[in-house]
């Protein structure tokens, strides 16, 4: 096996999604990538650019001087990541998501998501 | 395989104790435990020290163990130093339960340090929050609080709790923890207390998390046939357990319930045996989900548990009667020591006031950081009274 020494994208900024990875052999999803599937152990991955729209399962409202809201959202079965919430307020969950990438590149936050609908 | 007895438990203290050092914390608790177990510190052969964040906190790294030990005359044996977040200390009571089993060691100290409070609380939160993959969340703002708070907020959407098991299993918590001296919070809260104070993050408010927190904890650990433990009642190991985080296939896939399960056949133990349980409720009302996670109970079946009284004081199976990491405090390295320690004094029958009736089968449960929405590591161990009560 000839190992890959290049750092895997996370973001696409040009479609506006996230870059995880895939198993071909499994089909299991993950973000970031990784180069050996945490399911079956195949090393037979391919980047893969995930769902722009995702299921946000879980929300809470961190309360510190400035309050931020940070959620669990679904992008496909089996895949959940952790990532700020915007444009929230009063949503219900489950509830559909899209995902934001920030424009700028140097930015603490790179992406977000925001309820499917709003802005 | 050689069979490990718990000879000896001490502690310092758990609260803010912003005159005393690292190596004040650790000599109480060291010196605690050997001398609880009739032993010397040259009778000690090897050493496991848990710490977590002294490198942050304090610029001590790489040999804090050491660092500590050199005070009280710990010297020549092996110090190995453990780190692993919250679940520090109860890696390092797995390694010295894996020294003895493997015949390497006669006498193996554990300590568990940590001191968080250095006069800048937003350090030692920043400190808290490398507990993660930092790929994974940097500038997130995802602290522990929140992946707890993500966790009941589903359990209260779905129904399967409801706000008010939250605010009762915290009553619970500080309820215990007014009963033990060591504990760093004494105080009996009310509902309306629990409720009115600052919101951290929904559903959480500020007397349902644990807090910074200074103390340290060590135990000894010894072969179980060893006649230094002639004359009290004997304390065994019979199940030990530590897994990673991974990704689960479902909702009860989870690291806590494997691991227990992990702990509970190498013990040979139900978990519907068990007499006392302490489990890492780093917010109060996770107790909740670590009771499904256990094996307490069914899943959906936490309030009912609570309701039910079966995990008070007087209850079957008490779950923290020490007031857990929400009111007997939670400094870091320390906590899974001071699990263990709470369980044998239990099992000895010398916990006071907060005594659990007499308890034969006790567990604890400590985890750290996270991965992937999960612990990034857990250890279980299940401890057992030996000989009867009289």
């Amino acid at each position: 096996m000839e190992l890959d020494q290049r750092e895997r994208p996370r973001l696409d900024p040009g479609q506006g999604r996230l870059v995880g990875s895939r198993c071909t052999a499994c089909g299991a999803a993950s973000w970031p990538g990784r180069a050996v599937c945490h399911r079956c152990g195949s090393t037979e991955i391919e980047a893969a650019s995930l769902s722009s729209e995702g299921s946000l399962l879980s929300l809470t409202t961190v309360r510190l001087e400035a309050p931020y809201a940070i959620g669990e959202v679904e992008l496909e079965p089996g895949l959940r990541i952790y990532a700020q919430i915007r444009d929230a307020d009063g949503i219900a969950t489950p509830a559909p998501v899209r995902v934001v990438l920030s424009s700028d590149p140097d930015a603490a936050v790179a992406f977000w998501f925001v309820p499917v609908g709003r802005r | 395989m050689i069979g490990v007895a718990i000879a000896g438990v001490g502690m310092h203290p758990f609260g803010r104790f912003p005159e005393k050092t690292l190596k004040d914390l650790a000599r109480v608790a060291v010196l605690g435990a050997l001398g609880d177990a009739g032993l010397g510190v040259k009778d000690v052969d090897a050493v496991y020290s848990a710490n977590a964040l002294a490198g942050l906190l304090q610029g001590q790294e790489q040999i804090r163990g050491q660092s500590v030990l050199r005070e009280v005359g710990i010297d020549r044996v092996p110090v190995v130093n453990v780190e692993n977040a919250c679940a520090s200390g109860s890696s390092a009571v797995r390694e010295g339960v894996l020294a003895i089993r493997a015949g390497a060691a006669r006498t193996v100290l554990v300590v568990g340090f940590e001191k968080m409070f250095v006069g800048d609380r937003d350090r030692s939160l920043a400190a808290l929050e490398s507990a993660a993959d930092l790929d994974l969340v940097a500038g997130l703002g995802l602290q522990f609080t929140a992946v707890y708070a993500l966790r009941l907020r589903k359990a209260l959407d779905s129904g399967r709790l409801e706000p008010r098991h939250l605010v009762d299993v915290t009553v619970k918590s500080h309820a215990n923890g007014a009963l033990n001296p060591v504990a760093a919070h004494r105080e009996p809260v009310t509902p309306e207390q629990v409720t009115a104070s600052r919101p951290i993050a929904d559903p959480l408010t500020l007397l349902m998390c644990s807090s910074i927190c200074d103390g340290a904890a060590a135990c000894v650990l010894v072969a179980d046939h060893d006649p230094r433990l002639d004359g009290r009642p004997r304390v065994r190991v019979r199940g030990s357990a530590s897994v990673s985080a991974f990704v689960g296939e479902s909702e009860t896939d989870t690291p806590g319930a494997l691991c227990a399960t992990t702990a509970y056949d190498e013990a040979g133990v139900s978990p519907h045996e068990l007499d006392v349980v302490e489990c890492h409720d780093a917010m109060a009302p996770a107790e909740l989900l670590y009771y499904e996670q256990l094996g307490l109970c069914q899943p959906g079946d936490a309030g009912d548990l609570l309701e039910q009284g079966v995990t008070a004081l007087g209850g079957r199976t008490p779950v923290n009667p020490s007031g857990g990491l929400c009111s007997r405090g939670h400094p870091v390295g320390a906590t899974g020591v001071a699990q263990i320690a709470e369980l044998v004094w239990q099992l000895r029958g010398e916990a006071g006031a907060r005594q659990a009736g007499r308890p034969r089968l006790a567990l604890a449960h400590n985890s750290g950081g996270w991965v992937d929405g999960q612990p990034a590591a857990t250890n279980v161990h299940v401890l057992e009274r030996v000989d009867p009560w009289n």
